[in-house]
């Protein structure tokens, strides 16, 4: 802008979000994400479903998932079943409140923030979900 | 021998120095500083002595500055130096352009410019390397400034009429629930500038018995 101007961005009061579960996979560098409205266990565990048919595809034996302590990767209904999915999953923790550790928060998560929903409205939910969605896809997978 | 003197008012004077202390010109400041030494009593052949020129030379400089000022003495010197290929005037306002639209109808997925988009977007245009440094000094020039945007209300004129119905709704409900409370007049809620008004005429009885 011109000196002494300042760009206005227009909004509507309310503001509703929405959630993605986003995995790195190593060593392709790919993402396989999910978008949803809300974020609980169930909506973890059908994210977790994506992937074993992910891996049912490529044929892969054993897949190790590294995650944060996020409340819906603790809960009692991921742990039961975790548990059951003991053939080809294996699931380590990162030691609590250190997001400096995880790549998804510094590779991804923070270009994706500033990137797209930083500094502009989309109006409706739809049109945020299509902008997440083209730019994860255009990052990888 | 007979030494001819040079005399300036004080706001001449002022604006000399000004100059002198401005110029990135070194010809410009030997010229100015021909003058202060002059303005100081010294004869011609020293002070071409002092500034390694012949003394004609400084002649010729205080004579043109009495005639024409400050203008006598400016460089006359245009069009040197090689021209600039890639911050010529064309392709400043091409950026102008630019920067008043969003990324994203260039095809990119961000929402605000960056320098270093803005260096991947015109190397694709002119078909020249250009650094961000380079762009930064276009940019520089243009007088243009990042500054982060401000978030604001679609229909923010509603939003403050109904705040304050819903404000002034809060007054009298708290007023009302306390006991044996005076209450609040109406004059305080419907008119706030009638409180304003009793204050100015109390201010101006107050002057009035003094005088």
């Amino acid at each position: 802008m011109m000196k002494g101007e300042q760009q206005k961005i227009y909004h509507k009061g309310s503001n509703r979000k929405i959630n993605a579960f986003i995995t790195l996979l190593y060593p392709s560098n790919k993402i396989k994400f999910k978008i949803s409205k809300s974020r609980t266990s169930a909506d973890f565990i059908n994210h977790l479903k994506s992937i074993g048919n992910y891996i049912k595809k490529n044929k892969i034996k054993r897949f190790i998932l590294v995650t944060d302590n996020a409340t819906f990767h603790v809960s009692r209904k991921t742990k039961q079943f975790i548990e059951n999915q003991l053939h080809w999953l294996t699931v380590i923790f990162l030691p609590k409140r250190s997001p400096n550790l995880n790549p998804v928060e510094t590779r991804v998560n923070r270009n994706l923030k500033k990137d797209v929903c930083a500094n502009h409205n989309y109006g409706t939910e739809e049109n945020l979900t299509n902008a997440v969605t083209r730019y994860l896809r255009c990052i990888g997978c | 021998m007979k030494v001819e003197h040079l005399e300036l008012s004080k706001l001449k004077k002022a604006e000399l120095y000004d100059f002198m202390k401005g110029t990135r010109d070194k010809e410009e400041y030997r010229r100015a500083s021909a003058i202060k030494q002059k303005l100081e009593g010294l004869p011609y052949r020293t002070i071409a002595t002092n500034l390694d020129v012949n003394y004609r030379n400084v002649y010729n400089w205080i004579q043109e500055y009495k005639e024409h000022g400050l203008d006598g003495i400016r460089s006359k010197r245009k069009n040197a130096g090689r021209i600039p290929k890639i911050s010529s005037d064309k392709n400043k306002e091409k950026v102008k352009e630019i920067i008043s639209k969003s990324p994203r109808t260039f095809g990119y997925l961000k929402n605000t410019w960056s320098i270093r988009l803005l260096a991947t977007y015109i190397t694709t245009i002119l078909g020249m390397n250009v650094s961000p440094m380079q762009t930064w000094r276009i940019v520089h020039d243009l007088g243009i400034v990042s500054k982060r945007p401000k978030l604001a209300l679609e229909h923010a004129e509603d939003y403050t009429k109904k705040k304050k119905i819903v404000d002034n709704y809060k007054k009298v409900s708290a007023a009302l629930l306390k006991k044996n409370s005076p209450g609040i007049r109406r004059r305080d809620l419907a008119k706030p500038s009638a409180i304003h008004n009793q204050y100015i005429h109390d201010e101006r009885r107050a002057t009035e018995d003094i005088s």
